[in-house]
């Protein structure tokens, strides 16, 4: 993550950080998005406004938030698949406590409360009874989405109040910032100082590079790997509140189309590695911005929908790929 | 075992009897035989129609899609690797092999060009993986998205049988001496496959490459080309499911087999093969892909509402990881 230098060693210095800035991932990255805006900018007149870039950015903060918590929880080397149940279980459960309550304040709390607890128990799985992260989720993600499917008979909730303070919070801007991507980059900007800044997240990765080494140096690995768990639950909990926000109804297929496959491509796309230790948030922020560009501009086209998951695996394969050719080249510059 | 001759048979009976009780206790089979076992004998007693050949017969023919893709994942993940595309290949295989059949009125090409997509698709899936060395749970993930797009870009709509051959609709439908044609394939399917895994150098070479490449290819064993055979393997068998299952719904949806790959891979997992490889059981996954459906099956029968049916899933899978783990660690701490 170099910045071009603020003119201390002259031309020759900042010319060869500008060079070695583009060796890095992001700057692939950056350019692979730029040319995905390109090339629908020449196809698709209807991408040259500059509103479907705001709604775009509106579109991606629910997969944005969720993205934090799985990176954060993949650079330390675990997994969380049922993000995709989280979003109903959030969404059912706010709407169920506004009727209840006719509060909207408690509506928002209790939902927001089903992260922490969901993240709490795989938590404690995982790092108390030992478990693998990837199958304990995998099942976690059936009975969260089939409690989901008992307890609201698969009928979607309809909020009886209309909270249109709450439903506004979607499709209210910051100037010409949509409110729900402010959310998402104030959240990102935290977690990326808690990941660079301080001693937590320096441990993150310390126990993705190599749990054991970890673990000897002192580092407490199953509390941090326990708060990961609940930080991600929690991040996707906020998505599900986002998803509530634009519906204002408590759905009980919320985030059953693959959205656990779409974060997680996002977050690879972005360069973090599936053995943890390795990436940056900044690459996922790239990486979700691509694949929803993407998405966007073939739905802009008119492209089915589903011929767009036929795109989006294409540039995941091609995304790992230049990892690796990145890897292998900078193995070779650094002989 | 097996030698044990008639004048040691009070020291057979008692060693079978030890290691039938050590099976029982220390083994992920055992756990999950224990559980099948005691979830038969509920629902054996709280439901007349539960123990027929009948029922029984559903219960097993409505698992076998599964069962035979799991069988092949159950190598695959032995041998250190995964395939995730295989829920998508129900859908591609059947609209393409229904449409063939429509056009041909030809049943053995149609079942060819089925097992032939398997084929190629599992080659994509090894060469993506093992040529470009990309993760292969990333690399089949992008191909679960795009063999679904391959299905939704053949046909908009679903595809209907126009050919009526009837030996077709046999392959779902049919029985052969009274067995539903589905349970014959999955047990063939299972046999040959428990056979290959544990009595042939193949087998043991599959375990030697996940237990350890390095060593593997140290040891002069072909370590792409086995990887390369488990891929092709599982993806032809995940078209063989795709195959009964089209015969089943008689027609070919793009839409269908969504999931079909978290409950294939969640069965081998929650059968005792290790994600990590060099480690499986065939009689795991077995017994994982009839525990499943027994839960399913009984669901239905206590007439209990069906949206259970996701919720134990996933309890179930959870319960088993965690007895897993308790006895990893018990038997870790001897």
């Amino acid at each position: 993550m170099a910045v071009l230098s603020k003119g201390s060693g002259g031309n020759s210095d900042a010319a060869s950080r500008i060079s070695r800035w583009l060796l890095t991932r992001e700057a692939g990255l950056v350019i692979l998005l730029l040319a995905v805006v390109v090339l629908f900018w020449i196809l698709e007149p209807s991408t040259r406004q500059q509103r479907v870039y705001w709604d775009l950015l509106r579109e991606i903060s629910p997969n944005l938030i969720a993205a934090i918590g799985v990176t954060m929880l993949m650079l330390a080397g675990e997994f969380d698949l049922s993000i995709g149940s989280m979003l109903a279980v959030t969404s059912v459960t706010t709407v169920v406590v506004f009727n209840g309550t006719d509060n909207m304040w408690l509506g928002i709390i209790a939902g927001l409360a089903t992260g922490p607890i969901v993240g709490g128990i795989h938590g404690y799985l995982v790092t108390r009874q030992k478990m693998n992260s990837l199958v304990t989720t995998l099942g976690s993600l059936f009975a969260l989405r089939g409690m989901v499917y008992v307890y609201t008979n698969k009928t979607p909730i309809v909020d009886e109040n209309g909270f249109y303070d709450f439903q506004d919070a979607y499709y209210n801007n910051l100037g010409p910032v949509p409110l729900p991507f402010v959310l998402a980059i104030i959240l990102v900007v935290l977690a990326l100082i808690v990941l660079t800044q301080t001693e937590f997240g320096r441990n993150i990765y310390a126990i993705g590079g190599n749990e054991t080494a970890a673990r000897v140096s002192g580092i407490k690995v199953n509390l941090i790997k326990f708060i990961l768990f609940v930080i991600c639950a929690s991040s996707a909990a906020i998505s599900g509140m986002i998803l509530t926000m634009q519906t204002g109804t408590g759905y009980f297929d919320s985030g059953s189309s693959g959205f656990e496959l779409i974060v997680i491509a996002g977050v690879v796309l972005g360069g973090i590695a599936l053995s943890g230790g390795k990436g940056s948030l900044v690459g996922t922020l790239l990486g979700i911005l691509i694949l929803g560009m993407t998405a966007k501009g073939l739905r802009l086209m008119g492209v089915n929908t589903n011929m767009q998951l036929m795109v989006t695996g294409s540039i995941m394969i091609l995304a790992v790929f230049m990892h690796s050719f990145h890897d292998r080249i900078s193995i070779f510059r650094n002989r | 075992m097996l030698d044990s001759s008639a004048d040691t048979s009070g020291t057979g009976i008692g060693k079978f009897l030890t290691k039938t009780t050590n099976w029982l206790l220390h083994t992920q089979e055992g756990v999950l035989f224990f559980i099948v076992a005691a979830i038969w004998l509920f629902l054996t007693i709280q439901s007349p129609v539960f123990f027929t050949g009948r029922n029984i017969g559903v219960l097993l023919s409505q698992v076998s899609m599964t069962a035979i893709t799991a069988v092949g994942m159950t190598i695959l993940l032995i041998s250190g690797e995964i395939d995730a595309s295989v829920g998508s290949m129900q859908a591609f295989v059947g609209v393409v092999v229904m449409s063939v059949l429509n056009s041909s009125s030809n049943l053995a090409l149609g079942v060819l060009v089925g097992l032939a997509i398997g084929v190629v698709v599992g080659l994509i899936n090894s060469l993506i993986s093992l040529r470009l060395g990309i993760n292969s749970l990333i690399a089949t993930l992008a191909m679960l998205s795009i063999v679904r797009g391959a299905a939704f870009g053949f046909t908009e709509a679903s595809i209907q049988n126009t050919h009526k051959i009837p030996t077709f609709t046999e392959i779902g439908n049919g029985f052969f001496l009274g067995v539903p044609w589905p349970i014959i394939f999955f047990f063939a399917v299972f046999l040959i496959f428990y056979f290959v895994l544990s009595r042939t150098t193949f087998g043991r070479f599959v375990h030697a490459v996940g237990a350890n490449p390095e060593a593997a290819t140290l040891a002069g064993i072909p370590v792409r080309l086995v990887k390369m055979a488990g891929f092709v393997l599982t993806s032809v068998l995940a078209s063989f499911s795709a195959i009964i299952l089209l015969s089943r719904l008689n027609s070919g949806q793009n839409g269908i087999g969504a999931g079909f790959e978290l409950e294939a891979i969640g069965a081998v997992l929650l059968g005792g093969t290790s994600l990590s490889g060099g480690e499986g059981s065939m009689v795991g996954t077995f017994l994982a892909v009839l525990l499943l459906g027994t839960l399913k099956n009984g669901i239905v029968l206590l007439d209990i509402n069906s949206s259970w049916q996701v919720a134990v899933t996933g309890l179930i899978i959870i319960i088993a990881v965690l007895l897993d783990a308790r006895r990893r660690r018990r038997l870790g701490q001897d």
